[in-house]
């Protein structure tokens, strides 16, 4: 365990450097994007100098790892902090940086936008996972059946448009122009939790269904391996109560490959969410970034990414734990 | 029966005067005045106004929003439409300002009842301490830098500012010579060559006041202390907006431009412009009090155009002209740049475009709009072009047929089809066409990359205020524009001597008509030449909810919402 807490802090360095080393490969100028209308050469000069731009990359990496143990100032002006106090931005340690186009702490960008995203992935994993197995189950106990053939057939258009646009169908068709999701927005569950669930259930449904029909498959392809084995004739020649048979032996059994399947899944969730968060306008983890890559806003693009690794790799370690639970054979000594 | 039939015609006139399109009512300007007092208006559009820092504010949606509301300048343009759209009107200011014969000293007068919102008077000092930010360019750096460059400070060899704003003060005594406070509501500014024009330089809110106590630096974004007739309430995020609400302390008899209508104005940014066109089309709940400044995208204009949406929309000139930009050194023979020139259709680029709606072609580089504009045909062919004549002219100078030409644009689905149709034309006078659609985030540093650029480019530009010197110097000065690395907006690579040299005189007239004269003679002189290829005059197309009234496009803003006159029922 310890060594697996390690080895995800050194793969986090890892992505932080190349990350740097990525930004200032790509062939665009990030000084000159902050520049505006008329942008002569000494604009832009001094704009990279503003930005820090002007140092080495190997510079601005220390000073970014720096900023996580000691607080930083920006701009970094001893002069400026002794008669104008009043135009510096004090950032704290763990300071994760400055975003010259939100203006704002790093930290304050994330720690106002991560919730949003925390919302919109959980719930939509949560949605994804109990209908994709619920039907999945459904699907194979009624095999051949009426309910099998919808369930699949409605999974797989779900499944093949992609999700920006289900995102916008969702949005401006069903939304506004039928009223009949309401009105997608962020609000806070603290304040309002009914109006944070109705803001969310239009993203939660587009993120949930790119990966539904895939889960609905596959449970329902395992559940019928599963049910084929002798194991649950037994169970059923003992008399046990059918509900019984199919979840506590059946999809049991079938939950380790599905979780294997979700920790894999769970990288490109982050995608899906960051284009269904510019498609509702919700202002979380994901359309910030994709912002910043926009605006060339360095200290939000390495935030953005590392912030995803990390989840990346914190919920494959979660699922990991998870198989000790249902699998007995599969246990952290 | 003659009785009956006259009181016919008079009901059927008093219904007609009665039920007039709420759009149309605003023509006759904010004098007008049927619009009712109250209520909150949503603006709901794509892209954010991050900068209201007036220093810092350089995006015409943001500087139309602002000037409206949070920030008044000495002079600023009237809310109406037609041809006197573009001149100045006295806004902070008594009149549109006073100056010396060789306009080099221009003199204004700050009217008595222009108030902080804290009640403090808007006075010289906080002028001149707002325009000084703009020196101040390790801070502020997004904005317009005219000031720079219009002030009669101490400069050194290279052309830079010998101050370095407010904050470091070095320098800070020259910049207090360039701007005198004889009296705390007198203002006159020494510019370093002369500016006829300049009465309209300072309607951009770069040069409006800030107060110093308020002054936050690069984060003065979010806490603009407002002299107009909203402030925010709370803080102003650059992602998300805010909420205006009322300046207690602005008296509505010292503005006549700004009715101030609505008691609140909410923002909301970042939904796609479909998302937005969306919810005014089906126009339930805030959507019948919104209006957006985010122009119709392609899917959107035929139902924005259909008859059923005819009362809630609105179409305008917005002063952006497309033209192509033909390298002199990538092609250096004159004929050939003649016959691009001639080959290409201005009619068919419109209707690729997206129509009349959406735009009109123009022959200029200068907007119609501007006083500048002059109509003429260089080459006698029209805006259809004639291919067959320009193939002729290329055949008449030697040139070896096909001649390879590359063009770049910014990739998009409306762009392809621009492309399209130009190859095409181009084809049919003898060029070989090469189609480079770039991505349209990093296009303007790849055109303006003296080695990545490409023989013929799509470029689009607006003036920062109705007159020619802010379209004809920018685009074309070479001096200005090219370095080593960078062509700045000259993505012709044109730097010749004598238009230099007419630029130059140019700016050192001192009658705005003649100098607008001579704006349009260099404008001549560059389209003859097959330099600059003007296209398309663009056109803004606007969809707004049921509940709004006096909705009015201001062009000399940019062709945006003029919310000083806009209200809800």
């Amino acid at each position: 365990m310890l060594r697996r807490v390690i080895a995800i802090v050194i793969m986090l360095f890892a992505i932080s450097i190349v990350t740097f080393l990525l930004f200032f490969a790509i062939p665009r100028d990030p000084a000159r994007l902050t520049c505006g209308k008329v942008c002569t050469p000494q604009l832009i000069a001094q704009n990279r100098h503003t930005l820090g731009y002007d140092r080495s990359v190997a510079t601005q990496y220390r000073a970014f790892l720096k900023g996580l143990v000691v607080s930083r100032d920006f701009p970094d002006d001893p002069q400026l902090k002794r008669t104008h106090p009043e135009l510096i931005t004090h950032c704290r340690a763990p300071c994760l940086g400055y975003s010259p186009s939100q203006q704002t702490t790093v930290n304050n960008v994330m720690g106002r936008a991560a919730p949003v995203t925390l919302s919109l992935i959980l719930g939509g994993f949560v949605l994804w996972i109990v209908f994709g197995v619920g039907l999945g189950v459904l699907s194979a106990v009624r095999r051949g059946k009426i309910a099998d053939k919808v369930v699949l057939g409605v999974s797989l258009i779900g499944y093949s448009f992609p999700t920006f646009f289900v995102g916008l169908i969702l949005y401006n068709i069903v939304s506004v122009k039928y009223g009949l999701l309401p009105e997608p927005q962020y609000v806070s569950p603290m304040h309002d939790p009914l109006g944070w669930a109705a803001g969310m259930l239009a993203p939660w449904i587009t993120l949930a269904l790119a990966y539904l029909a895939l889960y609905i498959r596959l449970t329902r392809a395992t559940m019928l391996d599963t049910m084929s084995q002798d194991y649950i004739r037994t169970a059923r020649a003992k008399g046990l109560p059918a509900y019984r048979v199919t979840f506590k032996h059946g999809l049991r059994a079938s939950l380790t490959p599905i979780l294997t399947i979700a920790a894999l899944d769970i990288a490109g969730l982050l995608g899906a969410a960051a284009i269904t968060e510019t498609v509702f306008n919700l202002n979380g983890i994901g359309q910030t970034v994709i912002a910043a890559v926009k605006d060339a806003d360095l200290p939000i693009i390495v935030v953005g990414v590392l912030i995803s690794a990390a989840a990346v790799v914190v919920l494959n370690l979660v699922v990991d734990l998870l198989y000790g639970v249902i699998d007995p054979k599969v246990r952290y000594s | 029966m003659r009785f009956v039939i006259a009181c016919g015609v008079v009901a059927v006139l008093a219904l007609t005067a009665c039920t007039g399109k709420g759009g149309k009512a605003a023509q006759t300007g904010n004098t007008a005045g049927s619009q009712h007092r109250g209520g909150t208006l949503y603006i709901n559009t794509f892209r954010a106004y991050t900068h209201l820092d007036p220093q810092q504010n350089y995006y015409g949606d943001a500087i139309s929003f602002e000037s409206r509301t949070l920030v008044r300048t000495l002079t600023t343009f009237p809310a109406i439409e037609g041809s006197n759209s573009t001149d100045v009107v006295p806004d902070a200011a008594t009149d549109t300002g006073t100056r010396s014969v060789d306009a080099k000293t221009w003199t204004f007068t700050i009217r008595p009842d222009v108030k902080w919102q804290d009640g403090k008077p808007v006075t010289c000092q906080d002028f001149k301490y707002g325009i000084s930010r703009t020196f101040a360019t390790d801070i502020i750096n997004q904005g317009p830098t005219y000031a720079l460059d219009y002030l009669d400070v101490p400069h050194d060899a290279n052309g830079q500012a010998l101050y370095n704003g407010p904050y470091k003060k070095s320098g800070q005594a020259g910049f207090d010579k360039s701007i005198d406070c004889p009296s705390p509501n007198k203002i006159v500014f020494h510019l370093r060559h002369p500016v006829a024009d300049f009465n309209q330089t300072v309607t951009l809110p770069a040069f409006a006041a800030v107060r110093q106590d308020k002054d936050t630096g690069a984060k003065y974004d979010s806490s603009v202390f407002s002299d107009g007739p909203y402030m925010i309430q709370g803080k102003w995020d650059p992602v998300r907006g805010g909420t205006l609400v009322r300046n207690p302390n602005w008296v509505a008899s010292s503005d006549d431009v700004d009715k101030a209508y609505p008691d609140q104005i909410v923002t909301t940014f970042g939904e796609t412009a479909d998302t937005i066109y969306q919810k005014l089309e089906s126009d339930n709940g805030t959507a019948k009090n919104t209006v957006t400044t985010t122009t119709a995208p392609p899917a959107a204009v035929p139902t924005v155009l259909s008859p059923a949406m005819q009362s809630r929309t609105e179409s305008v000139t917005d002063g952006y002209i497309h033209y192509l930009s033909v390298n002199v050194q990538k092609v250096p023979q004159k004929q050939v740049r003649q016959a691009i020139a001639m080959a290409v259709d201005r009619t068919a680029y419109v209707t690729a475009w997206g129509g009349s709606a959406l735009g009109s072609p123009t022959n200029s580089l200068i907007s119609p709009l501007l006083k500048a504009y002059t109509r003429y045909d260089p080459f006698g062919v029209g805006d259809k072009g004639d291919p067959v004549k320009a193939k002729a002219v290329l055949q008449a100078a030697g040139i070896k047929l096909p001649y390879p030409i590359t063009y770049q644009y910014p990739k998009d689905l409306t762009q392809d089809k621009l492309a399209t149709t130009i190859k095409s034309e181009l084809q049919n006078a003898g060029f070989s066409v090469t189609l480079d659609g770039l991505n349209a985030d990093n296009y303007y540093d790849i055109v303006a990359n003296p080695r990545q650029t490409a023989q013929v480019v799509w470029a689009r530009w607006a003036s920062d205020w109705p007159s020619g010197s802010t379209v004809i110097p920018p685009l074309l000065d070479g001096r200005v524009n090219i370095s080593a690395e960078s062509l700045g907006n000259d993505y012709a690579a044109y730097n010749d001597p004598l238009t230099n040299k007419a630029i130059d005189t140019a700016l050192s007239l001192t009658d705005s008509a003649a100098q607008q004269q001579a704006w349009s003679a260099i404008d001549q002189q560059v389209v003859k030449d097959g330099v600059i290829i003007p296209m398309m005059a663009d056109k803004a197309l606007y969809l707004y909810g049921s509940n709004v009234e006096g909705f009015m496009l201001n062009a000399a803003f940019g062709g945006y919402v003029d919310l000083a006159v806009a209200a809800v029922q």
